[in-house]
């Protein structure tokens, strides 16, 4: 056993070791109930070994968004294991020489009673994003450019009318992954501190009082780029049952960033059609739905990476083609003139 | 031979490298023929193999009363993206289910982890609006309008297959059959896959998957057999041909050509079965089988002469929900690679040097330790090399190669050649352990039978390993999955979605009813599909159901009996299930509801061929030769026997090397081996 955490342990620092020693900082901001809060780290490599500083992040909230020292841990490990070493077997060998300083007081180490209800769902996938900005300093070719950032959790509850019972609904969604140095990113996809499968529409409509109205990819979501981003996801539903509706997601109000010149993403949008009208939903909501009410979801898209302008003109067409993204778009932000829809290879 | 009015049987498994034949006549003798496999068009290589077999024995071709098919023509289109250009029709509002598929990624720490690209690209998915409700009711009726403007979109695309599928037509598939028919209709040449009668099972996204590998390798797998035909008429072979399917029965060439994806992985099926089968023959009840070749080793648990079936497997990570034997596949053959990694550990694979360059001792470029490198400087091949010399072994090159490992580590060449073994068996053994210990068979009552290339010389080791008492080596074991062809049974299988939920208080007669209905319903599916491909009257039918206790996510396969259910019937059902769950998990909850989810049922037409599994030989009666051989730290003398001058009835002590045209057995020092009357090499395996 000790053989294998000691194996583990020689595989990262060997790792890290080739990484140039500093210190790299970088920031990004969560949608918090009185504007945005800010989530700070310096990464410093020093030899074999890296500490994530996140002295300068904001104090806890009176929100459920806090967390605890122990999931700034699990990001760091997971972004060190997948920047660095992506075959390995992570081991608790892997965790020795990866240290956190987490100031207690701060979101990221809140004291009794702090509620850390959405610290899983939506703080982590930040603190990745913001160490992974960070360590593009050090290895730029390592990093991918800010994914979805939120895991959009949307929970339904109330009574099914025609089963006579009580139900609970809950389901997570994939958003954008970041584009790298050598690809786009992937779209509709669990990113960074999650990985669980979606409830196929046949399932949700024999268990729930739902009808799904659309499933799919959200076009122009991408943060543009040279590699784009991956796109959103758009899924409509209606709720043909009195319930109540909690939604915890982020990035309504900002983007997920690129890199090297690479664009941000699409932000989320979340909103409600009730009788014909619109309304729009804040990142984190509790409302009442009624029979009919239609909501709609789309996840963020994932950042981009380098000049959208340096876009493969093969590549861009290939989008057009797919339907990905519009001719205004790619006139607009990809410098494309000259293109014909149907000259790709998928045509 | 006086043949003229005889009949022969054959079997041809086309793999890789070669494709493999094994003939019997009317007095139950094995013939066996290898002959290099075609790429290009793999029935030329079918049809050389049988003028081959023809000719040595003096039959004329068209004495072949029936030709058995394996075929990876379906596969490799799918690995190879080389399929038919494919469009999809699907309900408004879903043309991305394909390319979200279960919105998670392959692997969790690796930014360049990449879902399978869907088989057919977003630019040729079309929508088209109706709507079934999940009750089966119509919320949106299919107008022929939109239906025709959907249509001209698909044509648009310039697809040669068409996969339909629409939400719940699993339960209600008048919208698939109405879009089918007019497509016929007015597009006669293409071809047209439909999710309710390829796979009419919940969830979107596994039944779609399926429709759209159904619809990619159709018009594949019938150009293929039908040139297969053309061929075949220019010999004068003019009888039936049948095709292995991934579920380990046969089936008629019209159904492989309306269902290929039942093929899809039929590769793994044939050799699993073939060496349970044979096992079976020895009287082994409790079998693992280990075919290990150049890239990959297989491994399969069987028991009294079947291999169990799985829904859900996948293919170049697409889903495809149709049964297919469970056949485990790791990375772990002659050609892979040992390196040290970033930790200075020994690692084997998967990485393979394949057959170009191949391992080091080739001579053919390769400079990269592999498996059959060790294998040959511990003594364990020959230097004279594979197939009877036909691809010499450089033993320095092995060296040099494997020194490479040696020397960091501070190993000599042989320690280092040892470990590469040590480290490839541990994942076999792995695997092994999957197999039996997870699913609580004991290992020590299993026999270990092993084929392939590699299989029998690293069987004995991984016997040791797990406590498994006897190694079974076939008389012919690079043929094996050919072998499995002519053991195989006709097989037709079907699901269907039921969705009824059983309450334990009271179960109604309707359920009973509705239930008995589904099962008569895909009987005669069944039935009829067997009977196509063989009118035997030996036909067994078989129903499952899938259930789980109400609100779980998972289900479990039950038995259910045949005949007018009821609810005296349906509580068998239930109390089945409760043991079965307790069997598993350790618990059951006798008092919770049940969902049946699904229906099932398989209809088997056993196989009728009469062989003596003895493989024809002219033996040879030789004095073995001897040369070192390393084992457990040290070289050892060991005598070196062909397969086909080994004495018979005899009972040999390693260690031993008994080599054969495409295989070499390593018998090490405290196994002992004998054969018996089926040409098996019976391996008490003893201890170390």
């Amino acid at each position: 056993m000790e053989t294998l955490l000691d194996h583990a342990e020689r595989r990262i620092r060997a790792a890290i070791a080739n990484l140039p020693d500093g210190q790299f900082v970088a920031e990004d901001v969560l949608e918090g109930p009185d504007g945005f809060v800010t989530i700070r780290a310096e990464v410093e490599i020093r030899g074999s070994e890296i500490t994530a500083d996140f002295t300068g992040t904001d104090p806890e909230l009176r929100a459920p968004l806090n967390c605890r020292p122990v999931t700034v841990h699990a990001c760091l490990a997971y972004v060190t294991t997948a920047m660095l070493d992506p075959g390995a077997s992570p081991n608790a060998g892997s965790l020795r020489p990866l240290h956190v300083h987490a100031p207690e007081g701060s979101l990221v180490n809140a004291r009794y009673p702090a509620s850390l209800v959405h610290s899983n769902i939506v703080t982590s996938q930040r603190i990745c994003d913001v160490m992974i900005r960070a360590m593009f300093q050090a290895a730029p070719q390592r990093t991918i450019a800010a994914c979805s950032g939120t895991q959009a959790l949307l929970c339904i509850g109330g009574q099914d009318p025609v089963k006579g019972e009580p139900f609970t609904y809950i389901e997570t969604h994939g958003g954008g992954s970041g584009a790298s140095h050598h690809s786009d990113g992937q779209s509709a996809v669990h990113t960074h501190m999650t990985n669980t499968l979606n409830s196929p529409t046949e399932v949700l409509e024999q268990m729930f009082p739902f009808h799904v109205l659309e499933y799919g990819l959200q076009p122009d979501s991408e943060g543009a780029g040279r590699f784009h981003g991956g796109l959103g996801m758009r899924k409509s539903i209606r709720i043909d049952a009195p319930a109540t509706m909690t939604i915890a997601a982020d990035r309504v109000q900002s983007r997920p960033w690129g890199l090297e010149g690479g664009e941000a993403a699409a932000p989320a949008q979340l909103h409600l059609l009730r009788n014909g009208s619109r309304i729009d939903l804040k990142s984190r909501t509790t409302v009442q739905v009624g029979p009919g009410d239609v909501l709609t979801l789309v996840t963020p898209g994932g950042g981009g990476w380098g000049d959208p302008g340096d876009r493969s003109r093969d590549a861009l067409a290939d989008d057009l083609t797919a339907g990905l993204i519009s001719q205004e778009r790619a006139r607009a932000i990809y410098s494309c003139s000259e293109l014909r829809r149907g000259s790709g290879s998928n045509a | 031979m006086d043949s003229a009015g005889d009949q022969l049987i054959v079997g041809a498994d086309v793999g890789g490298t070669f494709t493999d034949l094994i003939a019997v006549g009317a007095d139950g003798v094995l013939h066996v023929a290898k002959v290099p496999s075609t790429p290009d068009d793999p029935g030329r290589a079918v049809l050389q193999g049988i003028k081959h077999l023809c000719a040595d024995l003096g039959y004329a071709s068209s004495q072949v009363a029936l030709l058995l098919h394996g075929t990876t023509v379906a596969t490799n289109a799918v690995l190879q993206r080389r399929g038919a250009k494919t469009a999809l029709l699907t309900t408004r509002g879903f043309r991305d289910v394909l390319e979200i598929g279960r919105q998670s990624r392959p692997r969790l720490f690796d930014f360049d982890a990449r879902r399978s690209e869907p088989l057919i690209p977003r630019s040729r998915r079309v929508e088209v609006l109706e709507r079934m409700e999940a009750s089966g009711a119509i919320s949106t009726p299919l107008e022929a309008e939109s239906l025709d403007q959907a249509i001209r979109a698909l044509r648009a695309t310039g697809a040669e297959a068409i996969a339909i599928c629409f939400l719940h037509a699993y339960k209600n598939s008048t919208h698939e059959v109405q879009a089918e028919q007019r497509i016929h209709e007015v597009w006669p040449s293409v071809s047209v896959s439909i999710s309710s009668k390829v796979l009419p099972e919940y969830r979107e996204y596994e039944r779609t998957s399926t429709t759209a590998i159904n619809a990619f390798v159709a018009p594949v797998m019938e150009r293929y057999l039908a040139g297969l035909k053309r061929q075949l008429q220019t010999e004068a072979v003019t009888c039936p041909v049948q095709v292995m399917q991934s579920n380990g029965g046969l089936m008629s060439v019209e159904q492989a050509v309306h269902l290929p994806a039942a093929t899809v992985l039929s590769g793994l099926a044939a050799g699993a079965l073939g060496g349970v089968r044979l096992a079976h023959r020895a009287k082994q009840d409790v079998v693992l089988t280990l075919d290990m070749g150049g890239t990959s080793c297989d491994l399969a648990l069987g028991v009294g002469g079947s291999v169990p079936t799985n829904h859900a497997a996948e293919v170049d990570g697409l889903p495809i929900r149709l049964p297919a034997l469970d056949v485990h596949t790791i990375g772990a053959g002659g050609g892979s690679i040992a390196y040290l990694d970033a930790g200075a550990a020994l690692r084997v694979g998967p990485r393979s040097a394949g057959a170009i360059p191949g391992p080091a001792c080739y001579g053919r470029r390769g400079t990269d330790p592999t498996v059959t490198d060790a294998n040959l400087l511990l003594g364990r091949l020959s230097e004279t090399g594979l197939l009877g010399g036909k691809i010499p072994l450089d033993r320095s090159r092995a060296a040099e190669a494997v020194r490479r490992i040696a020397d960091p580590l501070g190993l000599s060449v042989e320690e280092a050649a040892a470990g590469i073994i040590r480290v490839v068996n541990a994942g076999m053994a792995r695997q092994m352990r999957v197999l039996t210990i997870e699913r609580g068979v004991d290992p020590r009552t299993c026999t270990l039978v092993a084929f392939g290339g590699g299989g029998p010389a690293h069987a004995v080791d991984l016997a040791r390993e797990l406590e498994i008492p006897t190694v079974i080596v076939p008389p012919a074991p690079g043929v094996t999955s050919a072998l499995g062809l002519l053991l195989s049974d006709y097989r037709h299988d079907r699901i269907q979605t039921a969705l009824l939920e059983l309450d334990r208080t009271d179960v109604p007669r309707e359920a009973g009813e509705r239930l008995t209905a589904i099962y008569e319903q895909l009987e005669a599916q069944v039935l009829a599909g067997v009977r196509e491909a063989l009118k035997g009257e030996n036909c067994t039918v078989v129903r499952q159901a899938e259930m789980r206790y109400i609100r779980q996510g998972h289900e479990l396969r039950v038995a259910v009996p045949d005949g007018a259910l009821d609810g005296a019937s349906l509580n068998d059902v239930l109390r089945e299930f409760d043991r079965v769950h307790a069997a598993r998990f350790g618990y059951c909850i006798p008092e919770e509801s049940v969902l049946l989810v699904n229906a099932l049922a398989t209809a088997t037409i056993p196989s009728s061929i009469v062989m003596s599994t003895a493989i024809s030989t002219s033996p040879q009666s030789t004095v073995p030769e001897s040369r070192p051989v390393w084992f457990g730290g040290e070289y050892h003398q060991a005598k070196v026997y062909r397969w086909n001058a080994l004495p018979l009835g005899r009972t040999l002590c390693g260690p031993i090397i008994i080599e054969q045209l495409d295989s070499t057995t390593v018998i090490p020092p405290g196994a002992a081996v004998g054969v018996d009357d089926q040409g098996n090499l019976l391996v008490q395996v003893g201890h170390r």
